[in-house]
C-alpha cells in the first residue's frame, strides 16, 4: 500500500519526525521539497482499512484538508500530490525538487544561537 | 512483496553500494567547492597564474563530478521499476481557506493510468522531475470547459465561466500530477482517459460528473460543430476545434472584454 503525506510547513523537525515515523512501517520512501513544505511518499505499507488509512495519514501530519477531501469526495483519485503547481496568486509554475536523501541538506535550528540580551 | 511497489531489480547489496557511491561523490564535491573558494581568493589577491590554473581545474572537476553523478543516477534509476503510474491534469478554480472545506468554484480534471508516463508528460532530464504535461493533454480540458458552457446555452461560449470567474480576478493554470501508484489504485483500464468535473455553488450544493457524462458533453460539442459547419456558420470545423483547444482562458477573457468594449462603444454612439 502507498501512503502520501503532504507537509505544509518548512519545519524540518516535522519533516524528520514524519520521515522516520513512516520509515518504521514501509520499505521505500521518496521525499520532495515544495514551495512551502515537503511531500513524503512511502511505498509498501501493510494493508489497512479506509478508516485506519485516513487516521494514519492524520497521525503522520498530513494536511487535514487534503484528508478531509479524500474522505468526502469519491469520484476522483485520492492521494494526489501535484508535481507542478501553478498558484492562482502569482501564476508562476512551481516544480518540486527531489531530496535524494533525507540528509541532503544540513539541518539547523531557527532559534537564535545565543540570547540577544547577553553581551 | 506486493506487485505494484517499486521493484528494486538488483540485490540489496548492489543497491546500497550505489547509495554509498552517491554519498562519496557528494563528499568529494563538497571539498571541491571549498577549494573553489580558496583558489578564487588566492587568485584575486595574489594574481599568480598557477592559482588561476588551479581555480579553473577545480571548476572543471566540479562539473565532471556533476556529470558523473547524473550518469550514475540515470543507470541507478533503471534498477528501480515503478510498474503503474497515474498522470493527471486539473484546472481548479478555488479559494484556499484555513479550515476545511476549501471553497471550490469548479474543477476540471483528467486522469490516465498507464505504465508509460513519458507518453503523457515531459521530464526534465537534469532533475528527473515531471515538469509539464504534453500539450494535447491539457488542451482537451479547455475543450471540456467550452463544451460545458456550450451546453449551458449562452451566446458567448465561455460566458458561463467568465461570469463565475469575474470575482476571482486571477485564473488558474492546470496543475500536473505524475505519480507512481499501487496496483490497487488503478481504477480504470490502462491508457484510457478518465474525466472528472465538479461544480460547487455553495458548501452543500456540489455537482460531480464522471467520465461517461463528460464524454457525452464532448460528443454533443463535436456534433454541434458539425451541425454549424453543415449550416455554413463555421467554415473550417477542424480549425474551430483547434482554436478552442489552444485558446487559454486568459485569451477568452481578453476577447470578451474587447467584445464588451466594442458593444459598449456602439451602444453609446
Amino acid at each position: 500500500m502507498r501512503v502520501n503525506v503532504d507537509i505544509d510547513s518548512k519545519n524540518q523537525f516535522v519533516l524528520l519526525k514524519t520521515y522516520f515515523n513512516m520509515a518504521r512501517f514501509c520499505r521505500f520512501l521518496e521525499v520532495f521539497e515544495t514551495t512551502n513544505g515537503y511531500h513524503i511518499i512511502g511505498y509498501g505499507f501493510p494493508e489497512m482499512t479506509k478508516e485506519q488509512f485516513y487516521e494514519f495519514r492524520r497521525a503522520m501530519g498530513d494536511d487535514p484538508i487534503r484528508v478531509y477531501l479524500d474522505e468526502t469526495l469519491h469520484g476522483k483519485p485520492e492521494q494526489v500530490l501535484f508535481s507542478r503547481r501553478v498558484h492562482m496568486e502569482d501564476r508562476k509554475p512551481r516544480v518540486r525538487t527531489r531530496l535524494w536523501t533525507i540528509l541532503w541538506k544540513p539541518f539547523w535550528s531557527r532559534l537564535p544561537t545565543r540570547k540577544p540580551y547577553i553581551r | 512483496m506486493m506487485a505494484a511497489e517499486p521493484i528494486i531489480t538488483v540485490p540489496i547489496s548492489e543497491y546500497m553500494r550505489e547509495v554509498r557511491y552517491f554519498r562519496s561523490l557528494r563528499e568529494r564535491r563538497r571539498k571541491l567547492y571549498r577549494e573553489w573558494g580558496r583558489y578564487a581568493s588566492l587568485w584575486r589577491w595574489r594574481r599568480r597564474p598557477e592559482d588561476y590554473e588551479r581555480l579553473v581545474a577545480t571548476i572543471r572537476a566540479i562539473w565532471a563530478n556533476i556529470r558523473e553523478e547524473r550518469a550514475a543516477r540515470a543507470v541507478f534509476r533503471r534498477k528501480v521499476k515503478m510498474p503503474y503510474w497515474r498522470v493527471g491534469v486539473a484546472y481548479m478554480f478555488r479559494k484556499e481557506t484555513k479550515v476545511p472545506p476549501y471553497i471550490f468554484y469548479a474543477e476540471f480534471r483528467k486522469t490516465v493510468y498507464t505504465r508509460h508516463p513519458e507518453k503523457y508528460a515531459e521530464m526534465d532530464p537534469k532533475t528527473f522531475e515531471w515538469v509539464k504535461p504534453k500539450p494535447w493533454l491539457e488542451e482537451e480540458l479547455r475543450e471540456i470547459m467550452f463544451a460545458s458552457s456550450l451546453l449551458a446555452g449562452r451566446a458567448h461560449r465561455h460566458a458561463e465561466w467568465l461570469e463565475a470567474l469575474r470575482p476571482l480576478k486571477v485564473l488558474p493554470f492546470p496543475d500536473l500530477e505524475v505519480s507512481a501508484i499501487d496496483e490497487s489504485e488503478v481504477e480504470a483500464p490502462l491508457d484510457v482517459q478518465q474525466y472528472y468535473v465538479r461544480i460547487q455553488k455553495s458548501a452543500k450544493e456540489v455537482y460531480e460528473y464522471g467520465t461517461a457524462e463528460v464524454e457525452g458533453w464532448l460528443r454533443a460539442y463535436r456534433g454541434w460543430v458539425r451541425e454549424m459547419a453543415a449550416r455554413g456558420l463555421i467554415r473550417y470545423p477542424e480549425a474551430f476545434m483547434k482554436a478552442v483547444r489552444q485558446t487559454s482562458i486568459d485569451e477568452f477573457m481578453e476577447r470578451v472584454k474587447r467584445a464588451r468594449e466594442i458593444r459598449g462603444e456602439k451602444r453609446e454612439s
